[in-house]
């Protein structure tokens, strides 16, 4: 099935800023089946094009006149298998995969944490079922919570606190999985449904599933295949669609908006 | 504190103390040769021009400024290394040995860095787990695939070195990450010439003066590809680091701009920076920041220390950072045991340079052993560093020890132990007259076209009677190095 994407993101100063400069990562990878037919990001000046150490397309803008808005449209059509893709094999090697067991400053070990991981899959091999039942106990004990305006707490306060935005749902999930040996990544996308929508959900490499398999955090299910990945990581600060800095101008705001054509 | 008293002070005998290695005489009390030339003059010097030396020596050190900021000081204020007036000789057939020992090693630790972000050979080859390697906190994965110029990694390594036993040289660690220290061994020389000028007419002394020359010229070595006469600066965290005293002092001493991080900025992947003259490019940045600060965008978000967008500008090889992003992996204790392996996988040569045995904690056996002989080994942090958060048995109480076994057993894969080593004596200047104390040797190697590097090192000393602890963050002093030359 082929989707016609539109994906703006527009960020405004108080003041105008001397200087910004922006890492994006609003490409989509080609991975289980995904390609991209068509796919410009378009920024108010050139940007420099390259590969990540996770295989993520990034795109980085320097802005070095004075600037109050930066306005960065990306329009393209990509085409997805039609029966889904939660689970995709992929090109890691077992010598690459032992990246995604390090722990992060997001993703530190909790000794509840992986107390709980334990219990659900501290026996070899981990199927798919028995994510889902830690999912299961990790969505009763954690209280969503909206991202907007939130600080990223990290799987262990977040883990603590009883409470999570999106992103720290997925770290929580991630060290749990990590700390019973599982290679866990972040992945920030597209949801696709009637809308299209920004989210975030992980990558578990489960040896018995045959590869990466997807698992929304938030809803404590098995990603069901409807989505795009932009970008994968560590941990959110790896595989965010976009991370900035800028000098002057004051706060920042950003707002991002995505739709189907 | 200086001698008040008239009578001239003794060099100890070595009656009865045969337990260490002592640089100036041996077990039996006679004095070593390369001592020699130096007893002589001291033999002839009057007690009150000592004491007036050791005063000159202090005032001098505190006029130029030379103070490292004390972690945990309750005053929280720069204090003065002590500097010991009585050098550390090394004749010139042992610096030759180290010098191929060390040499050998940083080849190897160069290429083990290359390789763990290339086509990671050893870990095929299982000769270090893999896992141990690319699952470390200091491994990064940004590294993997990139190429850096001369394949030069650790262009700056800070060895440190301690003599135990009958005399043999060890390892204790490899410091590859943003090692300091040397402003103090290029300082301590001219100290010394300043005061004593004619003892360096009665001895053949190897010169340091030149480190920052040929620092300088490492640096230029590894500019990116193409880049005839590159733009170096000194990045720096800013005065309040411990540090900056010798950030500034190489700086200067190389003719090249000290800069922070809001001195730099990227623009198309390019580094540049600041001036009057507007916006300059730069091609090396010796860079005294630790990864997790280079960059915001890629590395600690909060960062206010770094430059944002460096690491594309270095993926895209546009800079080059010295040293390179990710050498710490090298110089994690965890991985320290396997340096002699390094040695042998990738030069095909037998290590010239021993290490010290070490118990790593995670391994269930190694836990039992360490847990049972607490009170004799030395426990360590794996990613620490500078002397804090370590356990010295010997030289701990028994609340101490229990509390260090509570903090192992909650994370034993955070610690190593190591057997306490006997580590060698120097005579030193002390409230008492003179006494051996405990020391290391922390020679700089510079790799750049080729190893090089000035004769000797940084000499720290344990000032505390039966201290092994030599780090200035800990109390240790320094003292002048000497490589005679034949």
């Amino acid at each position: 099935m082929k989707y016609s994407i539109r994906h703006e993101t527009r960020c405004h100063y108080d003041s105008p800023a001397s200087y910004s400069i922006r890492k994006l990562r609003i490409t989509p990878r080609e991975e289980g089946g995904v390609k991209i037919s068509r796919w410009e990001v378009n920024t108010p000046a050139r940007s420099s094009r390259s590969v990540d150490a996770w295989g993520n397309t990034t795109h980085l803008l320097s802005l070095t006149a004075p600037h109050e808005n930066v306005r960065i449209v990306v329009t393209g059509e990509v085409e997805i298998p039609d029966q889904g893709q939660a689970l995709i094999g992929t090109d890691c090697d077992g010598l690459t995969l032992p990246i995604y067991l390090a722990s992060t400053s997001l993703t530190q070990p909790d000794a509840a944490l992986s107390a709980l991981a334990r219990t659900h899959l501290g026996r070899a091999p981990q199927h798919i079922a028995d994510v889902l039942a830690l999912l299961e106990a990790l969505r009763a004990h954690l209280r969503p919570t909206p991202s907007g305006g939130e600080p990223l707490r990290g799987a262990a306060e977040s883990f603590t606190r009883q409470a999570a935005t999106l992103p720290d749902q997925v770290h929580v999930l991630l060290t749990a999985c990590r700390a019973v040996g599982l290679p866990a990544r972040f992945v920030s996308g597209y949801q696709l449904g009637e809308r299209v929508r920004e989210h975030a959900w992980a990558g578990i490499w489960l040896e018995a599933a045959g590869g990466w398999v997807s698992f929304d955090a938030r809803r404590g299910e098995l990603a069901s295949g409807h989505q795009i990945r932009l970008a994968v990581g560590r941990d959110y600060l790896d595989a965010c669609p976009m991370r900035s800095m800028h000098q002057g101008g004051g706060q920042e705001e950003v707002r991002v908006t995505v739709r189907m054509m | 504190m200086a001698p008040t008293k008239d009578t001239k002070e003794q060099f100890p005998t070595r009656a009865g103390n045969t337990r260490f290695y002592d640089e100036m005489s041996s077990a039996s009390g006679e004095l070593r040769p390369n001592y020699q030339a130096y007893v002589d003059w001291f033999d002839g010097m009057s007690a009150e021009r000592t004491g007036r030396k050791r005063h000159e020596a202090d005032a001098l050190f505190r006029r130029s400024g030379i103070t490292f900021a004390v972690y945990g000081d309750e005053a929280g204020a720069e204090r003065l290394i002590p500097f010991d007036v009585i050098p550390r000789i090394i004749p010139a057939h042992e610096w030759r040995s180290l010098a191929d020992g060390l040499r050998q090693r940083v080849k190897a630790l160069n290429a083990f860095i290359h390789d763990i972000y290339h086509g990671q050979e050893i870990l095929k080859a299982g000769r270090i787990p893999a896992e141990q390697v690319i699952s470390n906190a200091q491994y990064r994965p940004e590294m993997q695939g990139v190429d850096v110029p001369n394949n030069i990694y650790a262009a700056i390594a800070g060895v440190d070195i301690v003599r135990a036993g009958a005399g043999e040289f060890y390892v204790l660690e490899d410091n590859l990450r943003v090692p300091s220290g040397v402003s103090y061994m290029v300082e301590n020389r001219k100290m010394m010439m300043r005061l004593f000028p004619e003892l360096f007419a009665k001895n053949r002394v190897a010169p340091v003066e030149h480190y920052p020359d040929l620092l300088l010229d490492t640096l230029r070595a590894v500019a990116p590809k193409g880049v005839l006469d590159p733009t170096v600066v000194v990045l720096t965290p800013g005065s309040f680091n411990s540090a900056y005293f010798e950030h500034a002092f190489l700086a200067q001493q190389m003719g090249v701009e000290l800069v922070e991080g809001q001195d730099l900025f990227v623009r198309d992947e390019q580094v540049f920076m600041r001036t009057t003259q507007g916006p300059q490019r730069v091609d090396v940045i010796y860079r005294r920041i630790d990864d997790d600060f280079l960059d915001p965008l890629a590395f600690r978000p909060d960062s206010m220390l770094g430059v944002p967008g460096l690491l594309s500008a270095y993926r895209a090889g546009n800079v080059t950072l010295s040293n390179a992003i990710g050498t710490g992996v090298a110089d994690d204790k965890s991985i320290y045991p396997y340096v002699g392996d390094m040695v042998r996988f990738y030069l095909g040569e037998e290590p010239i340079l021993n290490n010290v045995p070490t118990y790593m904690l995670r391994k269930p056996d190694d836990l039992a052993y360490t847990l049972a002989h607490l009170p004799e080994l030395v426990v360590k942090e794996v990613h620490g560093a500078g002397g804090y958060g370590m356990l010295v048995g010997p030289a701990s109480t028994q609340a101490e020890i229990e509390d260090f076994r509570k903090r192992i057993l909650a994370a034993p894969e955070k610690y190593i132990a190591q057997p306490t080593l006997s580590l060698s004596t120097c005579p030193t200047f002390v409230d008492t007259g003179i006494a051996p104390r405990h020391i290391d040797l922390r020679p700089f190697v510079l790799s750049g076209h080729e190893v090089r590097f000035v004769p000797g090192g940084l000499t720290r000393v344990a000032l505390k009677e039966g201290s092994l602890v030599v780090n200035s963050s800990q109390g240790g002093g320094t003292k002048d190095t000497w490589v005679l030359e034949d």
